[in-house]
């Protein structure tokens, strides 16, 4: 399961505060404490209040990089932020695009700008890329299997590998009204979005976004991670401070047989 | 020759060709020889002395006398980045924590189980010995002994490596020499139909080693020279 932590986010209180006062130590500090705990990528997002977005990815990912060589995944709808990040990284571990539609109204070739980007940043830079065209979120099985389906031949179309392909197929707050039957559509979803090519896109989803609102988030994230799990999602945006989340995916990867059991499996993350 | 184990060892590596010499400390089992730690050391600086290759300090099996004798051996040879070995389950604390004191690599043993090697390996872990100095070792079972077992066991592991299980992506040992010769048909001289005995031991040891090496095994505790010869020659036509 290839984890991404998502603490380094200007949504976060401390971490915009720590933005806006350019106070490197609580970056560093959440760098190592997510990497301990499990995380193989860091998501980077700046968040909507810093004024200088691009000058912000690129101080987070400095700072980030003085102490700390896990990868990073750039985490921006905005191409040129992105590429604020990517000038100043260090993408031999690699690095995640994260994330591009796969086309949008004032864009037609957003996805193909993130592809060229991953390609120069190197042979091991990965995007994200969402069920959702110009027409926006689709709330079907069919119409986010049909994006799926486009954005995997848009990928081989232009030579670009699908194991560096991971599609994002928006799981939405289960609170909102209307929305409670999103996560069987995700489900449904994973199980076809994976056929589409051989060898499989990676399936990533951010978890947290699905529990937003509700009074039990820790225990709706970590079962919904595990139902996916069991349908072939193999990698996710999570809170990896979360331990009872972490000891979920380690059960469901054990109990999937994708971990060896040993009496000790819960320390694999 | 048998009674100086450095010329012995010395032998093994520029006549036979051994990448490692493997030092079993078999004597020292209080149901064998029973010997005593300062034999023990005398033969690791001995060897460490006439060799230049990488040495395996490998226990006798009785966890109380190992726990007595191996850290001596291993500060006879501090520093050395020698292969030591080896910790199970219920017995890897002292030699782990002394491994790495003394800068060696450890092995890391298991009864022909999945569950339990990969168990060692994150015990051992969790003191703190790095996953990369681990080398892991499941009992091994000769042919017409168990290899189907041992090939399993080892492709299992392997495989769980290739797909990403860090717990499971060391290097494997196998003890391939004394097992083969444990069997009878290695052994006996005087069978009639089975062929020469002075081909067919060898050939038992060496059809074990080359059978095992497909399964993803790194490192073969070997005997014969005939049989290393074959092996070697083996592993250069394939790798």
């Amino acid at each position: 399961m290839i984890l991404i932590g998502e603490r380094i986010n200007g949504m976060f209180t401390n971490v915009k505060q720590a933005i806006a006062t350019k106070d490197k130590k609580l970056i560093q500090d959440l760098a190592a404490k997510q990497t301990k705990a499990g995380a193989a990528y860091l998501d980077v997002n700046v968040g909507t209040a810093a004024a200088d977005q691009e000058g912000a990815m690129k101080w987070l990912v400095e700072s980030i990089q003085e102490t700390c060589s896990t990868p990073l995944s750039l985490d921006s709808q905005k191409p040129a932020v992105i590429a604020a990040g990517l000038k100043v990284i260090n993408a031999g571990n690699g690095v995640i695009l994260n994330s591009t539609p796969l086309n949008k109204k004032s864009d037609e070739e957003i996805m193909d700008k993130y592809m060229e980007m991953a390609s120069q940043a190197g042979p091991k830079a990965s995007i994200i890329v969402l069920t959702m065209d110009k027409n926006g979120v689709p709330q079907d099985v069919d119409t986010r299997v049909a994006i799926a389906a486009e954005i995997v031949s848009k990928a081989m179309e232009k030579g670009f590998d699908t194991r560096r392909l991971f599609i994002d197929p928006i799981i939405l707050p289960v609170k909102v009204p209307g929305a409670q039957v999103q996560p069987g559509n995700i489900l449904a979803a994973i199980d076809q979005i994976r056929l589409l090519a051989e060898p499989a896109p990676h399936m990533a989803i951010g978890l947290s976004n699905l529990s937003q609102g509700t009074t039990e988030r820790s225990l709706i994230n970590r079962v919904f991670l595990a139902m996916a799990i069991s349908r072939g999602l193999d990698s996710a945006i999570v809170d990896v401070f979360d331990r009872d989340l972490m000891n979920a995916v380690a059960t469901a990867e054990m109990l999937m047989n994708k971990q060896i059991y040993s009496d000790s499996f819960l320390k694999v993350y | 020759m048998l009674d100086s184990p450095g010329d012995w060892a010395k032998k093994c590596v520029e006549q036979f060709g051994a990448d490692l010499i493997c030092l079993k400390f078999d004597g020292i089992h209080p149901d064998k020889v029973d010997k005593d730690a300062a034999h023990a050391v005398k033969v690791t600086q001995e060897v460490l002395k006439a060799v230049g290759v990488p040495l395996i300090l490998w226990g006798c099996g009785n966890d109380e006398k190992d726990n007595q004798v191996m850290p001596r051996v291993s500060g006879a040879a501090k520093g050395e980045k020698c292969l030591i070995g080896t910790v199970t389950e219920n017995n890897y604390k002292s030699l782990t924590a002394i491994a790495l004191a003394d800068g060696h690599y450890l092995i890391t043993e298991a009864p022909i189980d999945i569950n339990i090697a990969k168990q060692v390996n994150i015990l051992a872990s969790d003191m703190g010995f790095p996953l990369e100095r681990i080398v892991t070792f499941q009992s091994t079972g000769a042919l017409g002994y168990g290899i189907e077992y041992a090939y399993s066991i080892q492709e299992r592991q392997r495989l769980a490596a290739l797909t990403g299980d860090k717990m499971m992506a060391m290097p494997a040992i196998c003890d391939v020499g004394s097992e083969s010769w444990r069997a009878k048909e290695a052994r006996l001289a005087n069978a009639p139909g089975w062929g020469d005995a002075s081909d067919r031991g060898p050939m038992w040891e060496a059809t074990t080693a080359v059978c095992l090496l497909q399964a993803g095994v790194d490192i073969i505790r070997m005997r014969h020279p005939r049989a290393v010869t074959a092996v070697k020659n083996f592993i250069n036509q394939v790798w």
